[in-house]
């Protein structure tokens, strides 16, 4: 989670010196109902009046009388209230223009167009309640007065991955915290038809219904509703989106919706869905593989209810903080290469496959100025309890607290370390060509109309056939593959004769008859126990995504080299495979020693070993 | 708990876990896993040819050390043809430098291949003693660093080297990864991983070692009973760098392999055509003719502030006119000329073992130093052995700041190891020559 659960408190408000204005002339304590609740205001002479002070409510101990007080540093008239940047005091309004502004780079750079649907990313931490208030800040609706200029006619849907559960909390706990997420994102201004609140569990990653590409999309209202699709509500149909009507009207919670039995069986659907999470986070053993894999599925539902719902861009809200610190940790995970992926501000990689495309609006707002922009607006974040308790053992937590920790001492640190990695060679996907766009020069407004009524996959896909070629990407984490790894899944696949194996995106046709056969888990375990597919089946399986190992059941010492080419020959990449299908066991024996070298010589890499029964637990439709 | 069996040979008890991959091995198969991957190295990345004259910068280190035992035990083992010999350079500190130079000495003997001495006061008529007198112990590290990056290469080609070999390890490299991520210095982000630094120049750089985890050099040391010196420097306590081998640390304790990781990535990176583009040319200092980025070589710049009694030249941030480092002084190209000439005599004079030391820059040019190689004979240049290992790359931060390395040792480890362990990892806790440049 990037919603700033590890900022320290003190340190984000600077309680020196300079930032004694934060008091009220006059030195008359304000009281702290005052400034939360008058927080929302966006007067220039915010703290002027004395009693509506915009300034944090812990910072009043600070100042104490008129001598301390600077004025803003941009706008000069203003009394400063926060400290973002050494030596550059600034006002509420100030602060509140800067990040706008920083934001505003979408529409700019023409990322957000009338008549995106958008979906917001919401963590309820800082830097996405930040977001989803500038967004907002945005949009034109109906209400807007005609002569406010530069705001866009989007339509926009917060969407919630609750993933408390896996965070170890109770159902009762994850019920309460989707609540307390959703009210945080009210008081940010979203609720109602126009900007509804989804609350999706992670475990809703292993509903096949869900996940399922859209091969046709007028079947989207139906299978959502059908299935129950959303524990949300306030869901109200927006026109231009059919969809989310009949999404509202079959959602569980809902009073009317369904007969008892119906909602048993939901219930007991989910059960084995939580347990399956469960367990799929309980087989990877090193805690940074465990969050990487955590954030993966996030994503991956992310994008997939987003499809769902017919959004064609998703804005998520990853700080410069928290992208500097994933510069860092992706390089200790050892994936430089795609590294440079992962910082842009557009990412369109999944476009092909009819899901969103991915924007980070917040990439050059830093942690420090997302915290004080709530904290003015009174607005206060929902956190999950950080529950890697040996956080000494996370390489994210150790990056991050090892960029905070530089970035005191030297608070150009953020933007050097994003600067290095600008310097990187980016993707295709990356180019803000890349995002389709309406095809006809000449009205386009009528064309994007036409294109988002639609819902997003279709305009999309034509333009990406002709669109630049994407690289291969990893399975599990869609990080591109370097062709060190491609070489080595091809060569790892070859020895099976497998026809249809075709590392890209065009692996669809070739699904041989055993590979059908393991689409199921059941079934995979019945075939592993009573005869074991032959060698090409499981490179066909394990090249059609299925990500069955059929080592797992297939254990014995014999069978060493068999296991070697099944895993080598799943196109996932090398840190993927390392870190969170295959983490090493400590008595792993001779397999592991061969198994290490024979990575090394594939891929130029060398330590991790064997499989761990990650492979098997894996959503199913984790595929190319 | 029952002793387990080495994984290997499957015969003999295992005595250590490996710090890499975990492996439990016994001590025959761990000297074998380390030489071997070692070789595997070499011959993968085709480090060598042979018959090429290689120069194992030696510090006396425990890098150092193993690295001069590994590659003349791999030369005689797989016959790679090379001739080579310990090349190690007195900085002039006492109380570590000339200790340390008397285990290179003792190495010598050891591994039969003749070593060479270069030394600062030869090269730059100052001794790091001299040069922290005069600025403190501040900044003292840039010095040094700068300094021994170039008399490595000085003292190289003073004994006829085709290649210079250095101890850097995997956790140096990805130390200097980080480092120059954090300091948005792509160019250097760009070259730092590389096996071989310098390939198109007359002297290439080798670092056999990167992917050679430090704890398992400092094992490797300690089980082969090898001698070497483990003091810190005496200036180290005041040198910076000492964060970014911090959280190497920590990343290691999180996950062994993420240093193996950080260097794979940054061998991954591949930067934009602009970023390219902004790299600076390597061109020769105009004062020294020594490879340079800026018209003026650091190490020109670095005395020309010390002989000007104006130390923070080249040290604090400074930027001139027309890109030149400002603060230089006009006129002293002209004195550096002269003083090239001089230096030629001194050569000669200097064969006989008598350094006059010249007050002012008796830094001479390549050309002289060849001349001075070929003209008074290899033998007798007493050879100044660079002790430490600068890297070409180097950030001339600071030599002696990888001090803490072997520091980190966990208590686990430690306690996997069995006692004998503890003294060797306190031991190399002290070693210092692990210092990326």
């Amino acid at each position: 989670m990037n919603c700033g659960m590890n900022e320290d408190e003190q340190e984000l408000l600077d309680p020196g010196p300079t930032a004694a204005p934060t008091i009220c002339r006059g030195g008359k304590p304000c009281s702290e109902v005052t400034c939360s609740e008058k927080g929302g205001g966006n007067s220039s002479s915010a703290c002027s009046s004395g009693w509506n002070c915009k300034a944090p409510a812990n910072s009043r101990a600070f100042g104490d009388s008129d001598a301390q007080s600077l004025a803003c540093m941009k706008c000069k008239a203003a009394r400063a209230v926060v400290l973002v940047r050494q030596r550059e005091p600034l006002c509420q309004a100030c602060l509140e223009a800067g990040v706008s502004g920083k934001v505003r780079a979408l529409k700019s750079n023409r990322l957000l167009l009338p008549n995106d649907y958008a979906a917001v990313a919401f963590s309820g931490g800082f830097s996405s309640q930040t977001l989803l208030c500038n967004l907002l800040g945005m949009r034109k609706t109906a209400t807007t007065p005609r002569k406010e200029r530069g705001k866009i006619e989007f339509s926009l849907v917060v969407l919630h991955i609750n993933e408390a559960t896996a965070h170890g909390l109770s159902v009762d706990a994850a019920a309460a915290h989707g609540r307390a997420v959703k009210a945080a994102a009210q008081r940010c201004g979203a609720g109602g038809p126009s900007a509804a609140v989804l609350v999706v569990p992670l475990s809703d990653v292993f509903r096949e219904d869900l996940l399922e590409r859209r091969e046709d999309k007028v079947q989207l209202p139906r299978n959502a509703a059908a299935s129950g699709a959303f524990q949300g509500s306030g869901v109200g149909p927006y026109d231009g989106k059919p969809a989310f009507g009949e999404v509202e009207a079959g959602q569980r919670e809902s009073a009317g919706a369904g007969a008892a039995g119906e909602m048993n069986k939901n219930d007991a659907e989910r059960q084995e869905r939580e347990a399956r999470l469960r367990a799929l986070l309980q087989s990877v053993p090193d805690p940074t593989g465990r969050e990487d894999l955590l954030r993966h599925l996030r994503n991956r539902l992310l994008a997939a209810v987003a499809a769902q719902l017919g959004v064609n861009k998703v804005l998520r809200g990853d700080t410069a903080t928290v992208l500097a610190a994933r510069v860092i940790s992706e390089t200790a995970k050892g994936r430089g290469y795609a590294l440079p992926g992962e910082v842009q501000l557009l990412d369109v990689r999944e476009v092909q496959r009819g899901q969103p495309a991915v924007l980070q609006p917040m990439r050059e707002v830093t942690m420090k100025e997302a915290v004080f922009f709530c904290r003015l607006r009174g607005l206060q974040p929902v956190q999950l309890p950080y529950t890697e308790a040996s956080s000494r053992r996370s390489i994210n937590a150790l990056a991050t607290s090892f960029v905070d920790g530089l970035q005191v001492n030297l608070p150009s640190t953020l933007f050097t370390i994003l600067r290095t990695a600008a310097a990187l060679n980016a993707f295709p996907f990356n180019a803000l060509e890349a995002l389709p766009r309406p095809i006809a020069p000449e009205g386009i407004v009528r064309a994007v109309e036409a294109g988002t009524r639609d819902g997003c996959g279709e305009g999309k896909g034509d333009q990406a056939a002709t669109g630049p070629a994407f690289p291969t990407l990893c399975v599990l984490c869609r990080a591109p593959l370097t062709r060190r790894e491609q070489e080595a899944i091809t060569a790892a696949a070859a020895p099976a004769a497998v026809q249809s194996l075709r590392i890209g995106s065009e692996l669809r046709g070739g699904v041989s008859a055993a590979a059908e056969l393991l689409q199921r888990d059941v079934e995979l375990v019945v075939v592993g126990q009573r005869n074991r597919p032959s060698a090409p089946a499981r490179a066909a399986a394990s090249a059609e995504g299925e990500q069955r190992e059929p080592a797992a059941v297939v254990s014995e010492e014999e069978e060493v080299e068999e296991r070697d080419r099944d895993d080598l020959s799943a196109p996932f990449c090398t840190s993927c495979r390392g870190q969170i299908l295959f983490t090493p066991e400590q008595s792993a024996g001779i397999a592991t020693a061969r198994r290490g070298a024979r990575v090394a010589r594939e891929q130029g890499y060398s330590g991790y070993a064997v499989g761990s029964s990650t492979f098997p637990l894996l959503p199913a439709h984790f595929r190319l | 708990m029952a002793p387990r069996s080495c994984i290997k040979c499957q015969s003999s008890k295992a005595m250590l876990k490996r710090p890499k991959t975990q492996e439990q091995v016994c001590r025959g198969c761990f000297f074998t896993l380390f030489e071997e991957e070692v070789h595997e190295t070499i011959v993968q990345t085709k480090l060598f040819k042979p018959g090429e004259r290689v120069a194992i910068a030696a510090s006396g280190g425990k890098d150092s050390t193993v690295l001069a035992h590994i590659m003349t035990t791999l030369n005689a083992r797989y016959g790679y043809g090379l001739d080579l010999f310990l090349l190690s350079i007195d900085e002039g500190i006492a109380g570590y430098r000339d200790d340390s130079l008397e285990t290179v000495k003792r190495n010598e003997l050891q591994y039969g291949i003749p070593l060479k001495v270069v030394s600062y006061k030869d090269l730059y008529g100052w001794t790091m003693d001299e040069i922290v007198a005069q600025i403190g112990t501040k900044n003292n590290c840039t010095f040094c660093g700068v300094f021994r990056r170039q008399a490595l290469d000085r003292g190289a080609v003073l004994a006829g080297a085709n290649k210079i070999a250095t101890g850097h390890n995997a956790d140096d490299v990805a130390e200097t990864v980080l480092l120059n991520i954090l300091r948005g210095d792509v160019p250097r982000l760009g070259r730092c991983a590389n096996i071989i630094t310098g390939e198109d120049s007359s002297l290439p750089r080798v670092k056999p070692f990167k992917y050679a985890y430090e704890k398992e050099i400092v094992l490797y040391a300690y089980y082969k009973k090898l001698d070497y010196f483990s003091t810190e420097c005496v200036y180290a306590p005041f040198a910076a760098r000492g964060f970014a081998r911090e959280f190497i640390k920590d990343l290691e304790a999180a996950r062994p392999m993420a240093i193996i990781d950080v260097i794979r990535s940054a061998e991954d990176f591949t930067f934009t055509s602009a970023s390219e583009d902004k790299l600076p040319q390597p061109r020769t200092c105009e004062r020294c003719g020594y490879i340079s980025s800026q018209p003026v070589c650091k190490a020109c710049v670095l005395l020309e502030g010390l002989n000007r009694g104006l130390p923070r030249l080249g040290v604090s941030r400074t930027r001139g006119r027309r890109g030149e480092k400002a603060g230089l002084h006009p006129d002293v190209e002209r004195v550096a000329t002269a003083q090239a000439v001089s230096a030629v005599k001194w050569t000669a004079s200097g064969a006989g073992g008598s350094k006059e030391a010249q007050g002012n820059s008796n830094h001479d040019t390549v050309e002289v130093a060849a001349q001075l190689g070929s003209s008074s004979s290899v033998a007798h240049v007493p050879a100044v052995v660079v002790s430490s290992t600068g890297q070409s790359e180097g950030d001339g931060v600071c030599a002696s700041a990888g001090g803490a390395s072997a520091a980190g040792l966990p208590e686990e480890a430690r306690a996997d190891l069995g006692p004998g362990l503890a003294g060797c990892s306190a031991a190399g806790a002290a070693d210092n020559d692990t210092v990326l440049g």
